[in-house]
């Protein structure tokens, strides 16, 4: 296979830039946190669940396709793998929030669990405690048991051994059982536990569907970015990307379905406990972003990638990936600053984070990306993937 | 009497050459019959991409209208009914049901234009050139174009592409 060009993919001079704009992002971080800590708190959580849902998005495309030994994908796989690398940074992000847990979850006020008769009743969940020992056997988990995974897809890369494969399928369905439930009660947790008086069973699913789309479009924009670069040579063609544009098409839709059941439940049932949620984020600026938040998700790439064609042009899959990126942004947007923040705001606090957090990405991936041979050459799929045809 | 020229072949990769080759030489290929379906073959034998993914569409849109407007006029024109105080076109009620349509509309509409593009009605016997294909041979069968079928022309190509065998099939117009 003629693949393999090593020169570094980030050059120094983009890692200059990678540096300044984390900087910014911390700069901007650390003077919010004098004048508005409640602010600076959701936005860490926000980029933190970003970031997480990236790397989970990374492990779970490969263990899906592990178990369901699909040969397509093992062209593009190193992708997903690198992204995974993201989880112990996300982690950092994420456990950072047991400072700020004050500022974002009225259940880890002690006197506020007292004077009040329904969350009393939750006390068994909602407690600081049980919040950040969740947190860690969730992470530990999705971190050990991918490693497994990945640990014997790069093993094959030396050994050519099948059998690599086969425990692979086995470590992937352990970690899609069990990381599975553990993403939705990441979900329950991390925000829906912001407004601890409301809440609805299909949460888990819809954050689930928010972050698989995002990991997918933002594979897409990587996976043309080296194509791109001549990382894949001949190797990567247009089919792959189709099929990663087939997926992007049905997850915008899959999210829409599960966020229209939501919603359609909640507005027509009429149950003054559930209604508060959409009650916040139907009225003035949050009411307008609620449509932009279905737009960007769901709309525009629903538009863009109806036909064969846009399917198959770069073009169009980095502009319908584009949207979704900021959809996801939105949505999470959406979930997290209503409850603490009482009008709608962004500025550089909000750029200057997520651009940070987005820098993190690009340099933690490509380093990752670096470490492996870009395709697994001698997986017994590889054939059929390169010869993949739709 | 409308002629067709069968060959016969044992492996999808000489059957795709050899359709490329008949192309090539201007005769007309009626059909390929193959026991599963091969990858590229509507590529090399030129087929354009199936229309009926617009038919499926202009049904979806048809059934969405059909079940919004119908939705409408009942709840909101003809009886208005307040539930749970309500408004009484709800549009986020109603898209449950349109969607239900939008998809039965697609299906069916779909289906049946393909049945009737395609002349399928019951009790059709359809033509069959070999029962072979549905086993273990691939098929071409090439018929005239413009009344002539280069017989010897064929022959020669199916030779030299490995075709198991081969033969004239007539047929009363």
């Amino acid at each position: 296979m003629d693949l393999l060009n090593t020169t570094p993919v980030i050059s120094k001079n983009t890692k200059k830039w990678l540096i300044a704009l984390i900087g910014f992002g911390f700069i901007a971080i650390a003077s919010g946190m004098l004048v508005t800590p409640e602010r600076v708190w959701s936005n860490i959580l926000l980029n933190g669940i970003f970031l997480t849902g990236l790397g989970i998005c990374g492990i779970m495309f490969v263990a899906i396709h592990y178990v369901s030994s699909s040969g397509w994908d093992v062209v593009i796989r190193r992708v997903p793998e690198a992204m995974f690398k993201i989880l112990p940074f996300a982690f950092i992000a994420m456990i950072s929030i047991i400072f700020g847990m004050g500022y974002l979850y009225e259940w880890s006020h002690p006197e506020v669990m007292q004077s009040d008769m329904l969350l009393k009743g939750k006390e068994i969940w909602l407690n600081p405690t049980g919040f950040m020992v969740r947190m860690m056997i969730y992470f530990l988990f999705w971190y050990l048991v991918g490693k497994r995974i990945l640990h014997h897809s790069g093993k094959q890369d030396k050994t050519g051994n099948i059998r690599h494969s086969d425990i692979a399928r086995r470590w992937s369905a352990f970690w899609l059982y069990i990381g599975g439930i553990f993403f939705i009660g990441s979900s329950f947790d991390w925000i829906m536990s912001l407004e601890p008086h409301w809440y609805s069973t299909i949460f888990g699913l819809y954050n689930f569907s928010g972050m698989f789309t995002s990991g997918i479009a933002m594979m897409i924009i990587l996976l043309v970015f080296l194509k791109k670069k001549g990382i894949f040579g001949n190797v990567l063609k247009k089919d792959h990307l189709y099929e990663l544009g087939r997926y992007l098409f049905s997850f915008t839709t899959f999210w829409v379905y599960i966020w229209f059941c939501q919603h359609m439940l909640i507005w027509y049932a009429n149950i003054p406990e559930e209604t508060v949620y959409y009650l916040k984020r139907h009225i003035g600026v949050f009411g307008s972003l609620t449509i932009l938040n279905v737009c960007l998700n769901w709309l525009f790439p629903f538009a863009i990638l109806l036909f064969r064609k846009t399917k198959r042009e770069n073009k169009y899959l980095v502009i319908a990936s584009l949207s979704v990126l900021a959809g996801r942004w939105t949505d999470l947007y959406l979930m997290i600053f209503p409850p603490n923040i009482e009008s709608p705001v962004f500025g550089i606090l909000e750029i200057g984070s997520f651009l940070a957090a987005i820098s993190i990405f690009i340099w933690i991936f490509f380093t990752a990306f670096r470490k492996s041979a870009p395709v697994p050459e001698r997986d017994p799929h590889i054939k059929e993937s390169i010869s993949l045809h739709t | 009497m409308k002629q067709y020229f069968i060959a016969t072949f044992d492996n999808e990769f000489d059957l795709k050459e050899a359709v490329s080759a008949y192309r090539e030489q201007n005769l007309k290929i009626l059909d390929a019959f193959t026991p599963y379906a091969v990858h590229g073959l509507d590529k090399a034998m030129g087929l354009k991409p199936s229309r009926l993914t617009k038919v499926c569409f202009l049904f979806g849109l048809v059934g969405l209208i059909f079940a919004l407007l119908g939705q409408y006029w009942t709840s909101a024109v003809s009886w208005p009914i307040n539930i749970g105080g309500k408004p009484w076109n709800s549009l986020p009620a109603f898209m449950p049901v349109a969607f239900e349509v939008t998809i039965l509309f697609a299906g069916l509409g779909t289906v049946f234009t393909l049945l009737i593009i395609a002349r399928l009605r019951p009790g059709k016997v359809p033509k069959q050139f070999s029962t072979r294909v549905s086993d273990d041979h691939f098929l071409i069968v090439l018929s005239e174009s413009k009344g002539i079928l280069n017989e010897k022309l064929a022959e020669s190509i199916s030779r030299e592409h490995n075709a198991v065998e081969w033969r004239l099939e007539g047929e009363v117009k």
